[in-house]
């Protein structure tokens, strides 16, 4: 008998010795659940930077309680080389993500940390797509608020010559699966004017000789930006209205020179590094983010100078993806010639407010909505030169991220994230490419409505 | 080990000696990888912000540590479902845990239901013993019980499972 079943037992008649009579049955049940255990073993990597994430905290309290924390020096003798290197170009940054006051930075509470307050029923009003305006030639194939998602295979509009109009036939081959109904909690995200505010009670602060800012009123900033004059230096866009900060290359200060493939690509662990490096180095805090991974893109056999790295935004715990059910949250590009990060777009301050809504509880409903492409619909040729089947696989629970922009003001968006289901395509075709490789659909009742979701025209070139 | 005064850098240590079994402790709530990082991420930072409120002379570390891990498992449910009786994924229904990793369902088809039949306390007992083998010293920190009122919970669990579990069970483990 296994040692550990042995000691088990023996403890057990501790307690009671008359169940020494039932050891052939308890012997069976200890098996039984030892043979059940999960196997379950922690990833280093999370360790690593949760290691990471602590000792940032912990630089953050020591900054915002000098002597009260008795984890002011925590991590700091063995970790400190980790955080070495926080440039100070950055600190709008950190003032934007929430830093104590008492350093002579200004704090501004929203950013800093992860916040989610219930409204109640049907809080955000009508989410059904209905009440958005419908996208313009321009605007994401589909219309319905997919603008503003930095997606690799954001959904394209069908540009087809005109020969070739293909129709998609999607067939489910997943496994079943219900769906329970009742309701869902859908998030949405807070925007508020107290970081524009901030950036202004700054300005106001300068004193020029032509001009005195201080002497106007209730003034926010609406956007600003930051260039690091440095090689192979960055601008900062901020964007305090939306909550919005974006970095770009400087391009004045990076060479431009012609891209070659090297012999040899760094590897995904050592991309990765790269990004994990630069956002610990600006202090780009990922508290409210899942771990690195390397974004996939379909290369059509070209080797690309840039890659991209997305960290996902949880909110609650849960993931969240972008409507073509990617993982959606900051995502840093890198440039391989020169192995540094190029852009990082996605930083955001995470303030949300949490609705229940009715969750769509027929399947049928839901299964249709599936076949029809979801969220990013295909048109329907009635003359078709080509029709593709594609394979559904069994569909995973997610939040996706939808922006949905405002009838009465096309520049006022605000974004939710909606419990939906991701079915994968599990049958790639070569030809025609298909701009998608998931079909998402949500799961609030409202927004499955068919007179809500109407299918697009087509794009076809002359 | 944490005195206040004299070793603010222990913490690094603690973390080390806690991490694997905070995740695993975390990972038996919810049966799904992401989830118990994402909760573990959770229970050190809040162990990082409220450690001023730590009191060592009401309880062990360990205690106060899992008390957090256990109330983020609750947090996380009681928010997500918008149930206030659900404390972790043995409390959901089958249709309910689809998020669960696919093969931890497997190995978990024999016995779900009569783990699930458990109070939540008998069944962290019983994993903590036998999935995770803690000592019953190591238990009683985890469940802030004492060493003896934990080995009488397990033995009398063990006994409801030997009443409870069919006989089927057994006659296929005797094929083994």
């Amino acid at each position: 008998m296994d040692k550990q079943i042995k000691q088990i037992l023996k403890d057990v008649y501790s307690i009671d010795k008359g169940l020494k009579m039932h050891e052939q049955a308890l012997v069976k049940i200890i098996q039984e659940l030892l043979r059940s255990k999960p196997e379950n073993k922690i990833d280093e990597n999370f360790v690593r930077e949760l290691r990471a994430k602590l000792v940032e905290r912990v630089r953050l309290l020591k900054e915002s309680q000098p002597r009260k924390n008795m984890f002011n020096t925590l991590f700091n003798k063995r970790f400190a080389y980790a955080f070495a290197g926080t440039a100070l170009i950055i600190c709008a940054i950190v003032v934007f993500m929430g830093l104590p006051k008492d350093n002579g930075k200004i704090s501004i509470k929203e950013g800093d940390r992860f916040v989610v307050k219930d409204v109640g029923e049907n809080a955000f009003g009508d989410i059904s797509f209905s009440q958005q305006i419908q996208g313009g030639e321009d605007e994401t194939y589909g219309g319905k608020g997919g603008g503003g998602l930095p997606a690799e295979e954001m959904e394209q509009p069908i540009t087809m010559p005109a020969p070739n109009m293909v129709n998609y036939n999607y067939t489910y081959n997943g496994e079943d699966f219900e769906v329970s109904g009742g309701e869902v909690v859908v998030y949405q995200r807070i925007k508020g004017d107290s970081i524009s505010k901030a950036f202004a009670n700054v300005l106001g602060k300068i004193n020029l000789s032509f001009v005195d800012f201080d002497k106007f009123r209730n003034t926010k900033i609406n956007s600003l930006e930051i260039l690091e004059d440095r090689e192979f230096g960055y601008q900062i866009q901020i964007n305090p209205r939306q909550n919005i900060i974006s970095i770009y290359a400087n391009w004045e200060k990076w060479p431009r020179e012609g891209f070659d493939a090297p012999s040899e690509m760094p590897n995904d662990e050592e991309i990765i590094a790269i990004t994990d490096k630069f956002l610990a180095d600006y202090g780009i805090s990922l508290d409210m983010y899942g771990k690195g991974d390397i974004v996939k893109t379909a290369t059509f056999g070209v080797v690309s100078e840039y890659v991209s790295v997305v960290y996902p935004l949880k909110i609650n715990g849960q993931i969240a993806y972008d409507q073509t059910g990617h993982k959606y949250g900051i995502r840093v590009g890198v440039n391989l010639k020169y192995n540094k990060a190029i852009s990082v777009s996605g930083i955001n301050a995470n303030i949300f407010e949490s609705s229940q809504y009715t969750a769509e509880a027929d399947k049928d409903k839901i299964m249709a909505f599936a076949k029809d492409g979801g969220l990013s619909k295909n048109y329907v040729y009635p003359n078709a030169t080509k029709t593709v089947n594609v394979e559904l696989g069994t569909p995973k629970l997610a939040l996706i991220g939808i922006w949905q922009f405002s009838p009465e003001d096309k520049t006022d968006a605000k974004e939710i994230f909606v419990p939906s289901l991701i079915f994968p395509i599990i049958n790639m075709p070569d030809w025609p490419y298909i701009n998608k490789t998931n079909v998402v659909v949500p799961l609030v009742g409202e927004m499955l409505d068919q007179q809500n979701n109407p299918i697009p025209g087509p794009r076809v070139f002359q | 080990m944490l005195d206040k005064r004299k070793n603010t850098e222990n913490f690094s240590q603690l973390y080390d000696k806690y991490v694997n079994k905070i995740f695993n402790f975390i990972y038996y709530k919810t049966h799904h990888k992401e989830t118990a990082e994402d909760l573990t991420s959770e229970t050190f930072i809040k162990a990082l912000t409220k450690i001023s409120g730590f009191d060592e002379n009401k309880g062990a570390f360990s205690t106060w540590l899992y008390q957090i891990a256990r109330n983020t498992v609750i947090d996380f449910y009681r928010t997500q479902k918008n149930n206030l009786n659900i404390d972790d994924v043995w409390d959901l229904s089958n249709e309910e845990d689809i998020i669960c990793d696919l093969d931890t369902k497997q190995k978990l088809t024999k016995v779900k239901k009569y783990l699930k039949g458990l109070k939540s306390e008998q069944r962290e007992i019983v994993i903590l013993r036998v999935w995770e083998g803690m000592s019953y010293k190591e238990i009683s920190e985890a469940v802030g019980k004492t060493e003896a009122s934990c080995k009488m919970a397990f033995s009398r669990t063990i006994q409801k499972l030997r009443r409870e579990m069919p006989l089927s069970i057994f006659l296929a483990l005797l094929l083994f």
